[in-house]
């Protein structure tokens, strides 16, 4: 079953009664959302050439699988930036509807994208897609043919070969749904499983899509939380979100936070599923940049884990100085090279504005959800 | 033991020069394990700290570093700290770039940290 036959409403349906009944805090409703993916990088933002390359590195393929994903990828950015309209406001941070989401598990490998169009448009994508849907994949090389031999082109550049192509390389079908903004703009929800399709996955990207924008959420990201992929998720957010502090300080402290917090993860996390799996969310909200993330941490481990944050939350920051300082002279590391000092480095850069969440997982873990707010 | 490391996108270039007594740190420091990290940049320095030039000039300029790698700072310029009583000369160079304050205060709290004549340059 195609998304297509769904309605949005009925769609809304869905959200609703999910959203119901995972009353938890919002980065563990996220958490949820993308449970059935082992691997999730999502963007909401402006769209350029310069993100591919970012994108690609933090999702870490072998490179006969990296060219591929890159085809995909560069061509889904391509429809984006081709069809989008800018829109008065929908994000209000990101000020664009661009959304991007690549989902990895053993059964799904999915790109979801979203962004405003032209209602107006709407009717005449819908057919070029049912078209698309409709071919077997002999019939859309000869399509791709045609389209080459006779060079046209549309008003925005385009001879029309992008969803052709994405749907030749997947041998998928094109999920997509549109939604209906007001009289001159619609949303257009695109998806490609490049394994199978799954319409329920649709109906969860549309609901992490709706999140994204309440929440103006402007990176997630989910999978091991290692240093390989600490460096390029760190890239990613250094050149493509740059154009969002107005501060260079708040800059600087925001991304030094984010390294504290990610390596927090990359070596104190509980290992499930053989990884350190993890949750890293960026968002803005009342000119404040928030940081989530949400990780596994062993029972046992919880102790020490508390100590350090109650000792962390709740000091002036001259205190904080003062501990921080104190610990640099007299302090060790241990063979890990962990100095002790990131959480109190943290409450400094956000001046005590973190909260915390322990919750029990199972019987030997525990989520842990550290929200920052800087 | 001279040291010379070029930089990556988690670590900064290294260059110690035991001739010419001087040591530079330039770029990013947020390794895995800063320990490991700097684990042949240690030994070179206790090594010179036996035998030091009577300049040392040490320059220090990184844009972004973990709270390890500032552990890792206040330990290595330590060991420089007896040398001036034995009649060496050292000096540090924190540089730091004019718009940026985060760097400037990391700086200012290394120096409050280390007996040595430390300096934040504006660059």
């Amino acid at each position: 079953v195609l998304i297509t036959e769904y309605s949005y409403n009925q769609l809304q349906k869905l959200n609703m009664a999910w959203a119901s009944n995972n009353a938890s805090p919002m980065p563990i409703f996220i958490y949820n959302l993308l449970q059935s993916s082992t691997h999730v990088v999502a963007y909401a933002g402006t769209i350029n050439n310069n993100i591919t390359s970012h994108l690609i590195t933090v999702l870490n393929k072998p490179s006969k699988k990296e060219n591929q994903l890159t085809l995909f990828i560069t061509e889904c950015f391509q429809n984006l930036v081709k069809h989008a309209v800018s829109p008065q406001v929908l994000n209000p941070v990101t000020n664009t509807t661009g959304f991007f989401t690549f989902r990895e598990s053993n059964s799904e490998q999915l790109i979801f994208s979203t962004n405003t169009i032209h209602s107006k448009d709407v009717m005449a994508l819908k057919e070029k897609l049912e078209t698309i849907n409709a071919l077997s994949t002999q019939q859309l090389k000869e399509l791709e043919a045609v389209k080459l031999q006779d060079g046209v082109y549309d008003e925005k550049g385009g001879a029309g070969l992008g969803l052709i192509k994405l749907a030749i390389k997947s041998k998928q079908k094109i999920e997509y749904l549109f939604n209906e903004i007001d009289a001159n703009q619609s949303l257009f929800y695109q998806q490609l499983n490049l394994i199978k399709n799954n319409s329920e996955t649709l109906a969860t990207n549309v609901l992490l899509h709706s999140e994204v924008v309440k929440n103006n959420i402007l990176l997630i990201y989910k999978g091991n939380f290692t240093q390989e992929k600490l460096v390029p998720l760190f890239e990613l957010l250094e050149e493509n979100l740059v154009q969002h502090f107005e501060e260079s300080a708040i800059k600087k402290r925001v991304y030094l936070t984010i390294i504290e917090l990610l390596q927090n993860i990359c070596k104190h996390a509980a290992i499930t599923n053989e990884q350190k799996e993890g949750v890293f969310m960026l968002a803005k909200k009342n000119r404040k940049y928030v940081l989530y993330t949400t990780n596994f941490v062993k029972k046992t481990d919880c102790e020490k884990l508390n100590y350090y944050l109650v000792n962390s939350k709740n000091k002036t920051q001259e205190d904080l100085k003062k501990q921080f300082t104190q610990k640099l002279r007299d302090g060790f590391l241990d063979p890990e090279g962990n100095a002790g000092l990131g959480l109190l480095e943290i409450s400094r850069h956000c001046e005590g504005n973190f909260t915390y969440q322990i919750e029990e997982h199972t019987k030997d873990l525990n989520y842990f959800t550290l929200t920052v707010k800087i | 033991m001279d040291v010379n490391s070029i930089a990556t996108k988690e670590t900064p270039e290294i260059q110690f020069d035991t001739k010419k007594g001087t040591l530079s740190l330039t770029g990013r420091s947020f390794p895995e394990n800063a320990i490991e990290f700097y684990s042949e940049l240690d030994k070179a320095v206790f090594s010179y700290i036996q035998n030091p030039q009577p300049h040392t000039s040490i320059a220090i300029n990184l844009v972004y570093y973990n709270t390890a790698t500032s552990k890792i700072l206040v330990k290595l310029l330590m060991y420089f700290e007896p040398l001036p009583k034995k009649g060496f000369d050292v000096n540090i160079k924190w540089y730091y770039a004019t718009n940026d304050e985060i760097i400037f205060e990391k700086g200012e709290e290394i120096k409050s940290v280390i007996y040595l004549p430390f300096e934040l340059v504006a660059i």
